[in-house]
């Protein structure tokens, strides 16, 4: 592997605390614990707090978190001359990035810069874009490019589904014409007990997941939803197994969340719209 | 030594290096031996320009300024590009770039051996180079290494030994032409006292400099 | 090169008496220099401030918990969030009874539209040696304390330092957040488990790593070769011909004088700016004191 010149570098190895820790790290006993605690509400939706315009720098800006711990800042410029002149081409760019902070997930931090990393960052920015461009009127910019930046600080689960929001956010505050926001809403399938057989209906789909439920589904999905239009932008998921029938009613779950998610995030944009005028 | 023309303001489409490479010892000893002696830190300046610049990086106000270090072995890392910045931005303050816009002038400093003071042996031999070059400068600058021991004396041009055994090691720009401060960076800590001490030495250190400076000038031009 | 951004709230302008200024926006944009200058003939800036005025100062410790120490600092709309995460290695062979400290700061896209999102630019990579630097010269945790069996296991603090919102001072800012964050950080305590030499961690217990010094970062740009103006915003820094950051303890050591290049200083000036450094030392040391405080009832 090639060295990164650009950062400082610890030792070439090094190992999270966790793995020397001295009870059991199966990954199991813990997250049993709590989730055999409380079992918790499918459809529940984790409290979501977003806010629009607050960095300086950025012509639109939000912030998004999930109680629980998923926090995402995202950061719009509108629109610019595209890099490279499109010719004939109409319709503007959407260009999407998205960073994962060292310290955003618990255990090993990864290298940023290293190739598993880049990786993952450019999945993601993949995603949000595909979620983002329906949402766009990109026809309205011709030869142009729009950015989208969005940086995950910490991530507890259903973290794409928050980029989505706040980045869809970002875009509503730079004043970038949109036909609709596109609202991010996570789900996964925990995987199937011992009792399975033919049992689809036992198979509950989770709502907006926390870190820990994440890491142990079988399947996972982020429904992107265009509320006012009734329209579904991007659905991203995958997974082991599962009833066609299961995932349509996933997909059905997700819709609705992103349902009622929509009145939280159109209130944020009012609130920030009122502030800018007020000031 | 070859004396090379003048460089024209405006771009020079096809410059090769247009200006000499300069070789400069750390500070004179009194007794005025030039070339690196086995132990000495040295350092190789190339100068490029003033020359055609890439659009993005095309500056309308003024020339470009660029500067490579090359540290001995290795490619260079973080902490050549964190001194980059600071020769790139001291040579900034002297160059009077708005007689050269949209050219690039770029420094190219090339460590041969590093035995401590290594970065004001940089900026000297980065200052000779643009004297050499003939560009014109608001006022020439040397770099003036100056190491606090742990009794508190000063030791000016320390070697790396006498660097690492001090509790401070700074390194300051100088200006010739009003012995300003163009440049700091300091390594282990010190009292302001102490820190103005090492100031005062190193602007009296800096006269010598330049007389040296004076004197290569002068056997170059007499010797062509 | 883009249109103008547009204004989003108006700055405060300054005291009434500066009547050219009025309705002088267009000459903010035009010729920002000449703008500023105006200002500054009369001991102010367009944001309201006095010239050895800094922006207002918050810290927020802990926000992040997937950190094992986290701070967010802002100054002014300067946004910087700095996450400090503990792993375990075995130390240099060089020096074995050691751990390591490793700063990284990343100046993302997101944070201003000058940086291109990928590597680490120029400018990040210089305020990372900074960093690094800081931390080395003020000796803000002793090394050795990180090592847990010598030669064998040391800790390792990778403290990655992100710029969320870029307007002007970053070094101030970073540096603040990196003393916040390192005061935030609990460290499991480790065990060497005599008979099978493994190491053994116990997550529940948790200590809190010895600070020996508190370095504070104070920034000042250089206008128009003479004005010494403290805390500058990224306007200003553009407009200056230079800087200088001095970094202090509360010894009133000097950890650092930092002035890469730009208009030279007289000796005279630089005492200027380690004596309000050190006044500014006082201020940042008392609100991070404040701010730890109010944490530790929990």
């Amino acid at each position: 592997m090639p060295l990164d010149h650009r950062r400082l570098r610890g030792p070439d190895e090094s190992q999270p605390p966790e793995l020397w820790a001295a009870q059991p790290r199966d990954g199991g006993g813990g997250e049993a614990e709590e989730s055999g605690a409380a079992p918790r509400d499918p459809c529940a939706l984790r409290p979501l707090f977003a806010r629009a315009g607050l960095l300086s720098q950025a012509e639109g800006s939000a912030y998004v978190e999930l109680s629980g711990g998923t926090k995402v800042l995202c950061a719009a410029w509108g629109p610019r001359e595209a890099a490279e002149p499109g010719g004939a081409v109409a319709a503007g760019r959407l260009l999407c990035d998205f960073r994962r902070a060292p310290f955003c997930a618990r255990g090993a931090r990864p290298r940023p810069g290293g190739a598993a990393e880049r990786e993952a960052e450019r999945e993601a920015a993949a995603a949000l874009r595909e979620a983002l461009e329906p949402a766009v009127r990109l026809s309205r910019y011709p030869r142009a490019r729009l950015a989208v930046s969005a940086l995950l600080l910490q991530d507890g689960g259903s973290a794409l589904a928050a980029a989505i929001s706040a980045a869809s956010l970002a875009l509503a505050d730079a004043g970038v014409e949109m036909y609709d926001l596109a609202v991010g809403c996570a789900l996964c399938r925990p995987p199937r007990g011992d009792g399975d057989g033919d049992g689809s209906a036992a198979e509950p789909w989770l709502l907006q997941p926390g870190e820990a439920e994440e890491r142990g589904s079988a399947a996972r999905l982020t429904v992107a939803l265009l509320p006012a239009l009734n329209q579904v932008s991007a659905v991203l998921g995958g997974g082991r197994g599962g009833e066609p029938e299961g995932w349509g009613r996933a997909l059905r779950l997700g819709v609705e969340g992103c349902q009622r998610l929509y009145p939280v995030l159109r209130h944020c944009l009012l609130r920030a719209a009122r502030r800018r005028d007020g000031a | 030594m070859v004396l090379l023309p003048r460089p024209t303001p405006g771009p020079v489409p096809s410059a090769g290096p247009s200006s000499s490479l300069s070789r400069c010892p750390r500070i004179p000893s009194p007794g005025g031996t030039l070339s690196p002696l086995p132990g000495d830190t040295s350092v190789l300046a190339g100068l490029y320009g003033p020359a055609e610049v890439k659009g993005s990086r095309e500056s309308p106000d003024g020339a470009t300024v660029e500067v490579l270090l090359r540290p001995k072995v290795g490619l260079p890392g973080v902490a050549e590009r964190s001194r980059e910045q600071l020769l790139r931005r001291t040579f900034e303050a002297v160059l009077l770039g708005s007689l050269h816009p949209r050219t690039s002038i770029t420094v190219v400093l090339q460590v041969l051996s590093d035995a401590g003071s290594l970065l004001a042996c940089c900026l000297n031999a980065a200052c000779m180079g643009l004297l050499d070059a003939g560009l014109p400068l608001s006022s020439l600058f040397c770099g003036v290494t100056c190491a606090l021991d742990p009794h508190g004396d000063i030791i000016l041009d320390p070697t790396a030994r006498q660097e690492q055994e001090a509790h401070a090691v700074l390194t300051f720009a100088i200006d010739s032409a009003q012995r300003k401060v163009l440049a700091t960076t300091t390594r282990g800590s010190c009292s302001a006292e102490e820190m103005q001490r090492c100031l005062v030495a190193a602007q009296r250190a800096a006269d010598t400099i330049f007389q040296f400076y004076r004197d290569c000038v002068q056997r170059k031009y007499s010797k062509s | 090169v883009g249109a103008p951004r547009p204004q989003r709230s108006p700055r405060r302008e300054g005291p009434g008496l500066l009547g050219p200024c009025c309705g002088a926006a267009p000459l903010r944009t035009v010729e920002p220099l000449e703008y500023y200058r105006r200002f500054l003939k009369e001991n102010c800036r367009p944001d309201g401030r006095e010239l050895g005025e800094f922006r207002a100062t918050t810290v927020n410790i802990g926000s992040i918990t997937t950190a094992d120490g986290s701070a967010l600092v802002k100054l002014g709309n300067t946004t910087v969030i700095c996450g400090v995460k503990a792993e375990l290695a075995a130390p240099a062979l060089d020096s074995a009874n050691k751990g390591y400290i490793v700063p990284n700061v990343e100046l993302p896209s997101l944070c201003s539209t000058r940086f291109r999102s990928g590597p680490p630019g120029e400018e990040a990579q210089a305020a990372s040696q900074f960093i690094a630097d800081v931390i080395e010269n003020s000796q803000i945790i002793a090394k050795e304390d990180l090592c847990i069996a010598d030669g064998k296991l040391a800790w390792v603090l990778y403290c990655d330092i992100i710029c969320l919102d870029y307007d002007g001072n970053i070094l101030d800012a970073s540096t603040f957040a990196l003393l916040a964050a390192l005061k935030n950080v609990q460290l499991p305590s480790v065990t060497i488990n005599e008979e099978t030499g493994l190491s053994e961690v116990n997550l529940k217990q948790k200590n809190p790593l010895v600070i020996r010094k508190h370095p504070v970062a104070t920034s000042f740009a250089i206008f128009d070769d003479t004005l010494l103006i403290v805390d500058p915003t990224a306007e200003e820094e553009d407009l200056a011909t230079g800087t200088v950051t001095v970094v202090t303890d509360e010894d009133d050591r000097l950890c650092s004088v930092h002035k890469p290049g730009g208009s030279p200083l007289t000796g005279a000036k630089l005492q200027d700016c380690i004596s309000r450094a050190i006044t500014r030392h006082k201020e940042v040391k008392k609100l991070i004191d404040k701010v730890i405080k109010s944490i530790k009832p929990k």
